[in-house]
Formats: structure tokens, sequence, C-alpha cells
């Protein structure tokens, strides 16, 4: 057992720069665009990395239940975006271009095409990488490396700026939980108490089952 | 114990009520008479007293350890707990009536068994996690829209100040003389509670939540979840005395106070409809609920505790007269002349309008105030107006009769009609319900 968490410790440092650079595409998916089956991809992807993280600042069996925890959230967001129709991507549609109606058909060839406001999504990304890199260089966190710190910072400004761009309430749910997984994962380093990290995975259990339950009742 | 009896016996009234979600008034009467028999019962109760039960003696009052954690019913957890009680009782009792969802009973009491908890338990760092489970849980009274998304955002955003404070004042056990950590644990505990308590410039949700849905269950979120915001707050400030203490806390707590009443008074006067106004009141009696806690000591404290009571009762009465004017939509019981009477009452109430009951505590604050700021109470006078030109913006329209919908019950309009009169009743004799 031992050597396996050796193991196990061994990949996650080698595994943290490209878990970062992972993180940033996953973050870029979830931020830029509006699909909810690209930001649902985009974050199982950020669960994941997160978890990998985790593994430097906790212990495996517990980032094995935070990853199962993400797992939950996300087909739970999954569920929800398909039966809300598509939440902001079909708002846009039907305000603005009137191609594709709720509930219409699925073209491939609608992926391909840019929405108005992907430059500024696109600018909020860099903005957030921006204050990430400067935050973890001028107020570096306690207690984790460079890396995570990195992450952290990259998480909890990725979150609030979905949260505060966000125009519906299933948006604003993949922001706050982005948010919670930033705190989680610098948290876990400062207080290992299992009681604590269970208490947080509870509250994003039900964080996400509120706003699956905002976005479903809003739609009805 | 007493605390673990009510967890438990709320959790398990909440699950019952699930099940007789059909039969609404059922469940809602249930509700009304477990939270009853809860806030009494903790207030009457003495907490020496010993049971004996399975061969133990146990004393109710006493300190028990669950899942690791201590539960503590001090006095001042037995005052919140009584006024979390009550207040959920009378909203149950009004919602009996005036509201039309059907997970209202059983969604209210999980969140009220998630609160109660919140407030016992001990080390804070869990009250804390405790009380965003307890306000992700409460979102579920909602009828969905971006309202309650924003209350959750700030609440969630409110999470990580006290968990960090937390761990730094673990820090500074360690090295006491590195008082900066002090000087952040109190910044980070401030900009919390500045968030969950809607302070400017974190208000936004107040009013949007207010603006849509339904007002009772907008009252149990203001009554309940911020009545145990504040008694957090005053929590922190037993266990942690040096937060108070700091140079800047009252000129803080001054500024903030002043800024919220003043916008909340401002954004008032608008006419964006009657939910929203409920929102700006609850933002001026925030605002001046501030200014009590920043003039600290015994007098601000008692002073405080009787504001609660009565924007409590103000919150209360106006919700229940706009459920009966159907002012958010939704309404699906009769119309009812009290209505509008009931909801231009608890807005003054709110605005600390004499003869109201909220007039009874405001009045204590603006003579505390007087000799020393009264600048600062002129503006909180001209922000209470803003309400007032508010009102009377929206009432006219409030009293034209809606002939399509049927007439009410007697029993909407005497509950109406009881809460009116308590509000401006006590208001004339404040001696029953505070300064005892």
């Amino acid at each position: 057992m031992e050597q396996f968490l050796q193991w196990v410790e061994r990949i996650s440092a080698l595994a943290a720069p490209p878990a970062v650079v992972v993180l940033v595409v996953a973050l870029g998916l979830v931020l830029v665009t509006r699909r909810w089956l690209f930001r649902v991809v985009g974050m199982a992807l950020a669960y994941f990395v997160v978890g990998v993280l985790h593994t430097q600042v906790i212990r495996p069996e517990v980032v094995l239940v935070k990853l199962l925890i993400g797992a939950v959230v996300c087909l739970a967001l999954g569920v929800t975006g398909q039966a809300a129709g598509g939440g902001e991507a079909t708002k846009v549609n039907i305000n603005n271009t009137g191609e594709q109606k709720k509930g219409g058909r699925f073209r491939w060839r609608n992926l391909l095409r840019w929405r108005e406001d992907v430059p500024l999504r696109m600018g909020a990304l860099f903005a957030a990488l921006l204050i990430a890199y400067a935050g973890s260089l001028r107020f570096p966190l306690p207690q984790v490396s460079f890396l995570v710190g990195l992450s952290c910072y990259l998480l909890a400004v990725t979150g609030l700026f979905l949260a505060g761009m966000a125009e519906t309430p299933l948006g604003v749910g993949i922001g706050l939980l982005v948010f919670l997984n930033g705190f989680d994962l610098f948290f876990g380093a400062l207080e290992p108490s299992l009681v604590v990290a269970g208490l947080l995975g509870l509250i994003q259990f039900l964080v996400t089952f509120a706003v699956a339950y905002l976005t479903l009742a809003r739609a009805e | 114990m007493l605390a673990l009896i009510g967890i438990g016996l709320l959790l398990l009234t909440s699950v019952l009520t699930y099940f007789l979600r059909r039969w609404r008034r059922v469940s809602l009467m249930l509700a009304a008479i477990v939270s009853a028999v809860l806030g009494f019962g903790i207030a009457l109760i003495p907490p020496d007293l010993t049971l004996v039960f399975g061969g133990r003696e146990w004393v109710l009052g006493e300190t028990v350890t669950f899942l690791g954690r201590s539960v503590v019913l001090g006095p001042d957890a037995q005052v919140g707990l009584t006024f979390l009680f009550l207040i959920s009782a009378a909203l149950f009792l009004l919602a009996w009536p005036l509201e039309s969802g059907e997970l209202y009973a059983s969604v209210g009491l999980g969140a009220l068994a998630l609160l109660t908890a919140a407030l016992v338990v001990r080390p804070l760092v869990y009250a804390v996690l405790i009380l965003e489970l307890a306000v992700a849980f409460s979102v579920l009274l909602l009828r969905g829209g971006m309202g309650g998304a924003r209350y959750l955002t700030f609440f969630v955003l409110a999470l990580p100040g006290p968990l960090v404070a937390h761990w730094l004042l673990d820090m500074y056990a360690l090295t006491p003389d590195q008082t900066g950590l002090l000087n952040t644990a109190s910044v980070l505990i401030g900009f919390s509670f500045a968030l969950m308590l809607g302070l400017v410039p974190f208000h936004p949700w107040v009013p949007a939540l207010a603006r849509r849905e339904s007002p009772l269950s907008v009252a149990l979120i203001f009554s309940a979840v911020g009545g145990t915001v504040w008694f957090l707050l005053l929590d922190y400030l037993q266990t942690y005395p040096w937060l108070g203490r700091s140079p800047y806390w009252s000129s803080a707590l001054t500024a903030l106070g002043v800024g919220t009443v003043v916008i909340g008074g401002l954004l008032g006067t608008t006419r964006r409809g009657w939910g929203a106004l409920l929102g700006y009141a609850v933002m001026v009696d925030t605002g001046m609920l501030v200014l009590a806690l920043g003039r600290g000591g015994a007098v601000g404290l008692e002073l405080e505790r009787a504001m609660m009571l009565t924007r409590a009762w103000g919150v209360l009465t106006m919700a229940a007269g706009l459920s009966a004017v159907g002012a958010t939509g939704g309404a699906e019981h009769g119309r009812s002349p009290w209505g509008a009477v009931a909801a231009a009452a608890g807005l003054l109430s709110l605005a600390g309008f004499p003869p109201t009951v909220g007039f009874v505590s405001r009045w204590g604050l603006y003579r505390l105030l007087f000799p020393e700021q009264p600048l600062t109470v002129l503006a909180l006078l001209l922000a209470s107006a803003g309400l007032v030109v508010g009102l009377l913006r929206m009432l006219p329209h409030a009293l034209l009769p809606d002939l399509s919908r049927p007439r009410a019950s007697l029993a909407v309009d005497l509950l109406l009609l009881l809460a009116t009169v308590g509000a401006i009743g006590l208001g004339v004799f404040p001696e029953f319900l505070i300064y005892r």
C-alpha cells in the first residue's frame, strides 16, 4: 500500500504541469462555449485535473471520493442541461439568430459558427489567466506548491467570471462549482479533516441540486 | 441534548410533511405546531432539567458530542433558536391559507433543522459549512430563476472567508507575535458577513430575490436564514472579542450601515414592484442593524436583538399582505381587502414609521446616535422616508380590487388582521415584545 501511495505521489508531481495545461483547456471549454455538452465535458475534465492536483495535498482515497462527487455533479449538470433544452445556447439562438429553436434539429455546422460574445469570453479567459498568474506570484497561497496555487487562483477567478456573466441559473451554478473546486483544492491543504472535506463535497452536491431545480423550474 | 432532539424532530417532521404534501394544509399545520412546540420548549424548559432514558441520566442543556463535534446550547443559542422556531411557526401558519407551494412545509422544516444545527455546533467553522447547506436547501422554496441563483452565489462566495480565517487563527495561536494574521482574519470574516447580509455593495441579491419569488418563501429566507446569519455574527463577536476591538470596527460598520440604508431608501423610491420594495425595506433595516452593532456594548446588543424581533414582524406582515394581494404573481387564493393594509403596515414597520413596532427599536437607535452624529440620523430618516414614497407609489395599484379572483376566506382575513394589529399594537405597547 505504501509503495502504491509513493507511486501515486510521484505520478501526481510529474503530472502537475500538464494538468495545469489541461485545466486551462477545460476552463476554456466551460467559459468560452455556451453549449451544455461542451460545458459538461469541460467540467468533467476540470474535476479530473483537480483530482490529480488534489493528490499532492490530500490522501489518495479522499481524492477518489472527490472524483466520484465530480462524476455525479457532471452527470446531474448534463441531465439538467439536456432537460432544459440547452440553457443559454437555446436562449441566444432564439433571441439573436432565430435559426435553431428549442428542441429543434441538431446541426453540426452550428458548432463551427462563432457567437458574438466569443471574443469577450476569450478575453475573460485571458484575463483570468493573467490574474491567476500574477496572483500566484504576488500572493502565493500557503501550504501548496506554485502550480497548485496557480490552479486554485485560475479556478476561483474563472468561476467568478462564469457566475457573473451567466444569464441562466445553470450557468451561475457551473461558475459556483468551478469556484468551489478552486477553494476546495486550496482548503484541502490547510485543513485535511475528513469532516470538512465531506461537508464541502455535500455543499457541491446541494449547489448542483439547487441550480438544477432553479433551471428546470424556470424552464417549466 | 435538547438541540439534538429538536434537530431530529425537525428532520422527522420534514420527511413526514413531504409524504403529506398533497394535503398541503395538514402538512403546514403540522409544521407550525412542531415549530411552535420547539420554540416554547427551548424558551421555557430549564436547561438543567434531567431526564432518565435508557437507564442513563440526560441533562437537557448539557453539551454533547455528535460525530466528533460539540453541540452546545448556551444562553445565546437558546435566544436564537427560540426566535427561529417561533418566527417559522408564524410563517407556516400564514402559509396555511396564503402559500400554494406543496413543499413549503417540508423544505422549510429541513432548512430549519440545518439552521438549528448551525447555531449549536462548535467550532464555528462547521456552523458556516452547515449554514451553506441550509442556504442551498432553502433554494428549493423558490420558483426558479435568477433571483435564487444570485442568492446562492453571494452565500457561496462568502464561504471561504470564515474557513480560511479559522486556519489563520490556528496559526496565530502558534505564533502570537504575528498580529497581521488577526487583521487578515478580521477582514475575511467581515467580508463574508457583508456578503451574507447583503450590505452595499453586495446588496443586489436582496431585491432580486424578493422581486419575483413567493413573498412567504422570501420572508422565510430573510427571517430564518438572515436571523441565523445575525446570530452567527454575534457568536463570532463573542468567541473572538478582538474582532470588535479593532479601531476600524465602529467606523467600518457605520459606513457600511449608512451606505446600505441610504442606497436602500433611494432605490425604494423607484417603482419596481412590491417584491422589490420588500427587498429595499429589508436593506434599510439591515443597515440599521449594522449601525446598532457598530455602537457596541450592552445597549447596542440589546437594541440589536430588539430590532431583529421587530424586523421579523415587519417582514412577516408585509409578506403576508403581498401574498394576499397577489403582488408577485402565483396567488391562487382569493382576494382580501386586508392584503394591502397588511403590506402597508409591514412596510411602515420596516421603515420605522410611528406608531408601528419597527419605530420602537428605531427610536432607540436614533436617540443613541443623535448626540454624536446628528447628520447620520437625518440621512437615516430621509432614507426611511424613501420607502414611504415607494409605498405611496405602489399603494393605489394594490387598492384596486382584482374582481377576477374570488373573495378570500375568513381565515385569510383574520390572519392578516392579526398581523396588522400586531404590527401596530406592539408599537403602541412595546413592553409585550421588548424592553422587559
